[in-house]
């Protein structure tokens, strides 16, 4: 299902929609929940890239989103870091927001093409569990680098977003509806890139891996390096999405790298429609904004059994996901119709 | 094993100058059975050579050597004079060998055209970078592989089934989408794993005739095959095969009256039953 | 050497658990190629029902223990019949996907029903350490090691000598065989699955006692699990059992001579480190992965 494909009028009437959101109902309170829900999306996306399109059950997504996270967060504050055989410590100036958010997308991306390497050297069972140690040894590398990243003391004060136009120089987004904007317009651009890799060679040689890798070996597609492409795109959009926390919560402890949040973005992605471009939007509006309207009404824990109840209605019954069950419905209408209109002008 | 075969057998065959593939004493062993057994021969440009034996006689494992999905543990394979053993299968898909499966031959979840497109892999050279930017030649080679695509639809005679999803074609047309898919790789030689099991008389007709068009392109064509009457109207030549080793190879009369040939599938029994 | 020898026991009285942990996940892989993401939670439910009967209902610690294995056997088998029967278990992924949904809704119920504050399950022994020869340990834990290794020889013999272990075998070579010659795989799968599950409540249960229960003690179990599986090999049990005291010798020697923060992490490091050195584990002869 290709939401971009079928029709852009619709995908840009929905960004048109959501960008006038902070102009007519300026609640602070609900575009920060809209906001925190996008910046679940974006990784929801990035982790669609991996686990839809092609196909692997990467299960330690979280990991780049924390990298990204407190890269941009360190960068932005700035550090110093003492170093065994270094005679001074390694000194780091607080970076503009801006250069700290590409630093982070940076690194998270690095990781994703040592991940590349390392993880896919195993598949499988064997892939899955590789990925969630990976998540868990970065959480407890945060826990206990405390020199570097203030382990559960957590990294406070983090400087708001800016950005950066040619001209105007570097702007402060302090406001609700800045920030707002910002996470819009790395959602949009988070989509349209993987629209724009998904419907292209590249795409199609990951699509191929993930439907039958075998006969995909067997027409020439090179297994590692269209891997490797995917787990870099996917941990490059998925450090930015922690850039993005960091910057508007403005507070990071290792508990940003907990396998809750892994679960998330994976009920996300798996209940939207995994594989479809809108599948993640759709996971991530649900997942991000129903939580909210239960707040209060409903325990923590009674939502998260609601959720993992919903996941396993979902897998069980719908296995492909919300966007491709109404699709599929959509598609199924013509083929009611055209026996009929057939009979009528049939002559045989 | 008479003289005559042991003859034609035992003494290599010189390499002929258009000789597209060739096997020089490829082994496999695989957990202490030896599947194949210093297995030899030549296929020539634009043959359709076909490989014939007895369930179990190391047809395809042959195949996954040949392709690069086994690796032999004692031999060469030559692909165009050059040593290709060992390689991976898109290594080998990239220089021009082509192979089609049994079973599960299409991407299930893909729609028939788009299955071809992406077959077109190897016609495309369009990188993450260009895939972003979308520019001018992205957009002409898109185009290209576009109208290829549908030429080979309509070349494996599925131009009407273009949109649906391959999980619901029939049998006989996922096999032609196999095909289709092994041709969209622009092979030279093409490997075909039985593509007509399960076929109807019919159904393998349109399938020979599609094969003799193939092969009139210039591909030169490998074949396992069980179907003995498309074996023998097909192939200009024929390698047979029992426990791994090399029995016989000539043209299909030679081989129909081969002694050793009908005994490997009969079995002792026919000398019992003539005696 | 009394330090080594400190450990050396204490790892050993860890690994004895950690090898039934490790066991009956290997056990559900192998026979029914299933990766049971749940199983931490199996051990949670096997502490807490340990808890429940002997701090609740007052319950003889012993019978608890039994009860306990009881429940993780009924639970066990409810979840195989509800949410595997039937289904393509082929699908690994969806089958991965649905197990965690059943951690999910495990996980939150025990915090629902215990709350999040950690309990303590009273020990029936005293709490005079056995010193004998320079090591010290506790009754508590001599139990437990007595227990575990009772419990892993009856598994042997259940599996090696018994009609059932049989025909548990016969579905782990090839199911389809077994199928012809008169198995039904679909009662073995739900008995593996329950057995499974009740070496992982009679792990949390025993180690009841030892360390405190709270309802989020099933991931680094799970972890753990998973670690010792890769240690041994998918599907290995003999590899299982040993791996299972491998990784708490590792942890033990780790923690007393290197740094104790890094403890549970060394579980992961040593998935990461066998991927990447000896991907089919350290006890399975090589066969092509994945």
């Amino acid at each position: 299902m290709n939401a971009l494909r079928s029709s852009p009028l619709l995908f840009a009437a929905c960004v048109l929609a959501l960008a006038l959101l902070p102009v007519l109902w300026p609640d602070p309170y609900m575009l920060s929940v809209v906001a925190s829900a996008g910046i679940f999306i974006i990784a929801a996306i990035s982790l669609n890239l991996l686990l839809g399109f092609t196909g692997q059950l990467s299960l330690g997504h979280v990991a780049f989103f924390g990298i990204g996270a407190y890269t941009s967060a360190l960068l932005s504050l700035g550090f110093d870091l003492e170093l065994p055989g270094l005679a001074q410590a390694l000194v780091v100036t607080p970076k503009p927001v801006w250069v700290a958010f590409g630093g982070g997308i940076f690194v998270a991306g690095l990781f994703g093409w040592l991940i590349g390497k390392l993880a896919f050297r195993v598949r499988g069972a064997y892939f899955v569990i590789v990925t969630i140690s990976f998540a868990q040894v970065m959480r407890m590398v945060a826990i206990n680098w405390v020199d570097l990243t203030e382990g559960p003391m957590a990294l406070n004060n983090i400087p708001p977003l800016t950005l950066w136009l040619p001209g105007a120089g570097t702007i402060d987004l302090v406001s609700k509806s800045s920030a707002y904007w910002l996470v819009l317009a790395v959602a949009v651009v988070s989509y349209l890139l993987v629209a724009a890799l998904v419907h292209s060679r590249v795409g199609r040689a990951m699509v191929a891996l993930r439907e039958n890798e075998t006969l995909a070996r067997s027409i020439g597609v090179t297994v590692t390096d269209y891997l490797r492409i995917a787990a870099i795109g996917a941990a490059a959009i998925g450090g930015a999405a922690g850039g993005l926390y960091a910057h508007t919560v403005r507070i990071i402890d290792p508990d940003v790298f907990m396998f809750m949040f892994t679960i998330t973005m994976v009920i996300m992605v798996i209940v939207g429609g995994k594989g479809t471009l809108a599948g993640p939007v759709v996971g991530g509006l649900l997942f991000g904004l129903v939580p909210e309207l239960l707040r209060g009404r409903l325990t923590p824990e009674v939502q998260w059994m609601l959720y993992g109840v919903l996941m396993i209605v979902i897998l069980v019954f719908m296995p492909r996901g919300i966007v491709p069950a109404l699709t599929r419905r959509r598609k199924a209408r013509p083929a009611v119709v055209q026996p009929v209109a057939r009979m009528a002008g049939d002559t045989r | 094993m008479n003289h005559a075969t042991q003859a034609a057998v035992q003494a290599p065959p010189a390499p002929l100058a258009d000789e597209v593939l060739r096997l020089e004493d490829v082994t496999m062993r695989i957990a202490g059975l030896t599947a194949v057994d210093s297995l030899s021969f030549g296929v020539s440009a634009g043959q359709i050579v076909s490989l014939i034996g007895p369930n179990g006689a190391g047809k395809t494992t042959t195949f996954n050597v040949i392709s690069g999905y086994m690796r032999a543990t004692d031999g060469r394979v030559r692909l165009f004079g050059e040593d290709i053993t060992g390689l991976s299968p898109d290594r080998i898909a990239q220089r021009g060998l082509v192979r089609s499966f049994q079973r599960t031959s299409v991407f299930a979840g893909c729609t028939v055209f788009d299955n071809i497109l992406t077959g077109l892999h190897l016609r495309g050279s369009v990188g993450v970078l260009q895939a972003l930017l979308r520019g001018r030649a992205f957009r002409a080679e898109e185009e290209r592989l576009r109208a290829e695509a549908r030429e080979i639809l309509a070349f494996v005679g599925l131009s009407g089934r273009a949109d649906e999803i391959a999980s619901g074609l029939s049998y006989g047309e996922q096999r032609l989408l196999g095909v289709g898919l092994a041709l969209a790789a622009k092979p030279r030689v093409l490997l075909l794993d039985e593509p007509a099991a399960g076929l109807n008389p019919s159904e393998t007709e349109s399938f020979k005739a599609m094969v003799r068009r193939i092969c009139d392109t210039g591909v030169t064509i490998v074949l396992v095959e069980h179907d003995m009457h498309m074996v023998m109207s097909i192939s200009d030549h024929i390698v047979v095969l029992n426990h791994g080793r090399l029995i016989a190879t000539g043209g299909p009369r030679a081989i129909q009256q081969n002694p050793d040939v009908i005994r490997a599938y009969l079995g002792a029994g026919i000398d019992r039953a003539k005696a | 050497m009394d330090q080594f020898l400190q450990h050396l026991v204490n790892g050993l009285v860890t690994g004895s658990t950690y090898a039934l942990l490790g066991i009956g996940l290997t056990l559900i892989f192998g026979i029914m190629k299933v990766v049971n993401m749940a199983h931490g939670e199996l051990y949670t439910l096997g502490a807490y029902a340990a808890y429940g009967f002997v701090a609740l209902l007052g319950v003889n610690y012993f019978a608890a223990i039994f009860l306990s294995a009881l429940f993780g056997l009924a639970v066990g088998a409810v979840i195989e019949y509800l949410l595997l029967r039937r289904r393509n278990l082929a699908a690994m992924d969806e089958v991965m996907l649905i197990m965690i949904g059943v951690m999910i809704v495990l996980q939150n119920a025990e915090l629902l029903v215990w709350g999040g504050v950690a309990k303590a399950v009273p020990s029936p022994f005293s709490q005079e350490p056995i010193v004998m020869g320079g090591v010290s340990v506790s009754p508590t834990r001599v139990f437990v090691l007595g227990t575990a290794v009772v419990l892993l020889v009856s598994f042997y013999m259940l599996i090696e000598k018994s009609r059932l272990g049989l025909a548990m075998r016969a579905t782990f070579q090839d199911k389809d065989a077994a199928k012809i010659v008169g198995v039904n795989v679909s009662r073995i799968y739900t008995l593996t699955f329950a057995l499974g599950s009740c070496l992982a409540a009679v792990a949390g249960a025993l180690l009841a006692p030892v360390f405190v229960v709270s309802p989020t003690m099933g991931d680094l179990a799970s972890l753990k699990a998973f670690a010792i599986v890769i240690l041994g090999g998918l599907g290995n049990l003999l590899g299982a059992t040993l791996g299972g005291f491998a990784l708490a010798l590792i942890e033990e020697f780790g923690a007393g001579y290197i740094s104790t923060a890094y403890r549970d992490a060394i579980g992961f490091l040593v998935i990461l480190v066998v991927m990447v050195a000896r991907p089919q584990g350290l006890f399975t002869k090589k066969e092509r992965v994945g």
